[in-house]
């Protein structure tokens, strides 16, 4: 039978919600965009209002629905409406922001139920390249008791957000073993962080090579990657960094 | 950016009171930036200190759903108006075109007003901030 599983993406205003699902859905999105009246907090031409909503298939028939949130504050009443019944959640940050901690705060508490039973992963984008720099990110979701990976991506990449949904479904995955073996908790991070451990190559281990199908042993290897990236970017231009570094 | 000069807000202000008082059973009405910014508020709730900011983004989220829904089933145009028929009020969302800034106007009634009346108000006030807003 086909199971429908619900994925939210969460994060700020201009953090790539809208594009890492345009990057990844199997339909144009369903996009509630409006012109962005508040330029001085936000240079940026549009913003979602109410959600974004796109649709993979799985391989298995099964399918996945992925709703974006609204990232400004004053659209949190969709928030929850939008968490209820969902599987899991990609929550995404900027690190290029004054306060990137600040405004990833907003989320870690608004979300922090889904957070702490670590159906979850958080990719951060616009990092820079210096070694380490997601340790801050993963000390912050420590601090908070939250044990999820942590990802250096690129929204605007389809194998950068694939690996995101990767890392999000070994996780899920590792939980419900946990749930039925008695696995500890942390061993769920650990083990989705394993898989894209960056000494043994990330890219080459989770997202598949350039023009290549996906890897066979990628987790369970759920998501059929083609090398088409999407034509268009709706976000501001990130770093060209990719998806080559994680921590937990 | 502010999208309302002090005159044109003033404009806007007195015309949205004006209707307030001529149809006392319209509780609210409210004119907010296609993304969720209060820009004028009128009528009787209009005291209380968090509904018109809340509503005013509660209003651009249905705007925007509504215009999404109607390009999903297929509608060639823009979404002109919302209608919430509720048991005991009825919301009429309606989209201001405000010439360089689109706007959302959101009218609360009780029910005893005809939903032909209070449409009838609510387009005659979007055409009246129309002309106030180019």
């Amino acid at each position: 039978m086909v199971q429908e599983y619900k994925l939210l993406f969460a994060g700020g205003m201009g953090v790539g919600k809208t594009t890492a699902i345009s990057a990844v859905s199997e339909i144009p999105p369903v996009s509630t965009d409006v012109a962005n009246s508040d330029r001085e907090a936000f240079d940026k031409e549009l913003t979602t209002v109410t959600l974004d909503y796109g649709r993979i298939t799985l391989p298995s028939g099964d399918r996945l629905r992925l709703y974006g949130i609204p990232g400004q504050q004053r659209f949190s009443f969709m928030w929850a409406m939008l968490e209820h019944g969902a599987m899991g959640m990609v929550l995404l940050a900027d690190a290029s922001r004054p306060d990137p901690f600040a405004e990833l705060d907003i989320f870690l508490k608004s979300f922090h139920k889904l957070l702490r039973s670590g159906r979850a992963v958080l990719g951060v984008g616009r990092l820079s390249k210096r070694r380490g720099a997601l340790d801050k990110y993963v000390a912050k979701l420590a601090r908070r008791k939250i044990k999820i990976p942590v990802f250096s991506v690129d929204v605007r990449k389809k194998k950068d957000v694939l690996l995101l949904l990767d890392a999000l479904f070994t996780q899920i995955e590792v939980l419900e073993d946990d749930y039925r073996g008695g696995e500890p908790a942390e061993k769920a991070a650990q083990s989705a962080s394993s898989a894209h451990d960056p000494a043994g190559g990330l890219a080459d281990s989770n997202a598949p090579a350039e023009g290549g199908k996906p890897s066979e042993k990628t987790n369970r290897g759920v998501f059929p990657v083609s090398d088409k990236e999407p034509a268009k970017d709706s976000e501001p231009s990130q770093t060209t960094q990719s998806a080559n570094e994680t921590t937990v | 950016m502010k999208p309302l000069s002090k005159i044109q807000a003033t404009a806007l202000q007195l015309r949205l009171n004006h209707c307030c008082a001529r149809v006392p059973e319209i509780q609210l009405i409210l004119l907010a930036t296609v993304d969720g910014f209060q820009q004028v508020v009128a009528g009787s709730q209009r005291g209380d200190a968090e509904l018109p900011e809340k509503f005013a983004a509660i209003a651009s989220s249905m705007m925007a759903l509504g215009d999404a829904a109607g390009r999903e089933v297929g509608s060639k145009t823009r979404l002109e108006a919302v209608v919430l028929d509720l048991s005991d009020l009825r919301v009429i969302l309606r989209m201001v075109d405000g010439g360089k800034q689109q706007f959302v106007l959101a009218t609360v009634a009780e029910r005893k007003v005809s939903l032909s009346i209070l449409l009838k108000i609510v387009y005659e006030n979007a055409r009246l901030l129309e002309e106030a807003l180019r």
